[in-house]
């Protein structure tokens, strides 16, 4: 494991605890999207995981969003 | 949404959504696959943040994974549909075998490659940068070509120091086959002492990554996105030319 990156060692790796984050990725409406779960029952969406650019354009995809997390059940 | 012209929006996208994924599956033997829309040829690819590898690194890092990008480019070497790809950098380097991983599938790609580096393409963002067919770089944007090192402290055992200065020849080697910087000014830049406070190396700002020979030209989105388009034709007429002779 080697880095070669101009961000010092100790800010990649922080002498914290590290918290506790629920980030998975999925396929919503067709396009891979890494959505962050803060428990209840929606997920909210991260960013964008495709590389067509016109994906970045569809509102319901938008990071930010939240999307029920019934809805990932039928998918 | 109130459209009059889509009244069943929900049941198309469904149906649609499962012919193409039986498609994906019988064509491509993946459901993974960059989704097509009839106006996207060029597909785009943002390097940003860490390059993660082996090791997922800590939350606050802003990471481009290694396990989402290079089945992208598989899938978009694969799309019939995708005739080019815009990859743009803004990184600040990253494990160094996921980045080297990243920059050979980029150069091995069939279909032309146009990379921008905005705001920087640091460290091992260097090799990925090169890896294009072109390269563009935004006159504000930097690249920081230093050293490998471990921890940021000094290399006291000399086996470490033969095992850095091998990953580090690995990264010079790319970049001065993929460019037309020299080894020799690669290594200048790389080894300048005097120009970063923790560390030695240089930081080149846009003309300067071009004068060098590193970069092929200073310019933004719209400049790599016509030389794009200038690559994809010439590519579709030598693909044409070849099918022509083999008829």
């Amino acid at each position: 494991m080697t880095f070669y990156t101009i961000m010092p060692h100790e800010q990649i790796h922080p002498h914290r605890h590290e918290e506790l984050t629920n980030y998975f990725e999925i396929m919503y409406n067709g396009i891979p999207v890494m959505v962050e779960h803060n428990g209840g029952t929606m997920l909210r969406i991260d960013r964008i995981l495709s590389t067509d650019p016109a994906h970045f354009l569809q509102e319901s995809v938008q990071p930010g969003q939240s999307i029920p997390l019934f809805e990932m059940l039928n998918n | 949404m109130d459209n009059p012209s889509l009244p069943n929006e929900g049941e198309e996208r469904e149906e649609g959504k499962n012919s193409t994924l039986m498609e994906k599956i019988q064509q491509l033997g993946t459901t993974n696959v960059p989704q097509m829309s009839q106006d996207s040829k060029i597909h785009c690819l943002t390097i940003i943040g860490q390059i993660e590898g082996h090791m997922q690194l800590p939350p606050q890092n802003k990471t481009t994974k290694y396990e989402h990008v290079i089945p992208q480019i598989v899938a978009i070497e694969q799309n019939p549909n995708i005739e080019g790809l815009l990859v743009i950098l803004n990184t600040v380097g990253g494990d160094v075998e996921a980045g080297l991983a990243i920059a050979e599938m980029l150069a091995s790609l069939s279909k032309p490659t146009v990379s921008i580096v905005l705001g920087g393409g640091h460290s091992i963002g260097v090799p990925i940068a090169v890896s294009c067919d072109y390269s563009y770089i935004a006159e504000t944007a930097t690249m920081t070509i230093h050293p490998i090192r471990l921890t940021g402290l000094v290399i006291g055992v000399p086996q470490t120091f033969e095992y850095l200065d091998k990953m580090q020849e690995r990264v010079i080697n790319f970049v001065t086959k993929h460019s037309k910087v020299t080894e020799e000014s690669f290594k200048e830049l790389m080894f300048a002492k005097g120009n970063l406070t923790r560390d030695i190396g240089t930081n080149v700002v846009g003309n300067e990554a071009v004068s060098i020979g590193m970069i092929n030209e200073v310019g933004g989105v719209g400049q790599a996105m016509k030389k794009l388009n200038e690559l994809i034709s010439a590519n579709k007429h030598e693909l044409g030319g070849e099918e022509g002779l083999l008829q």
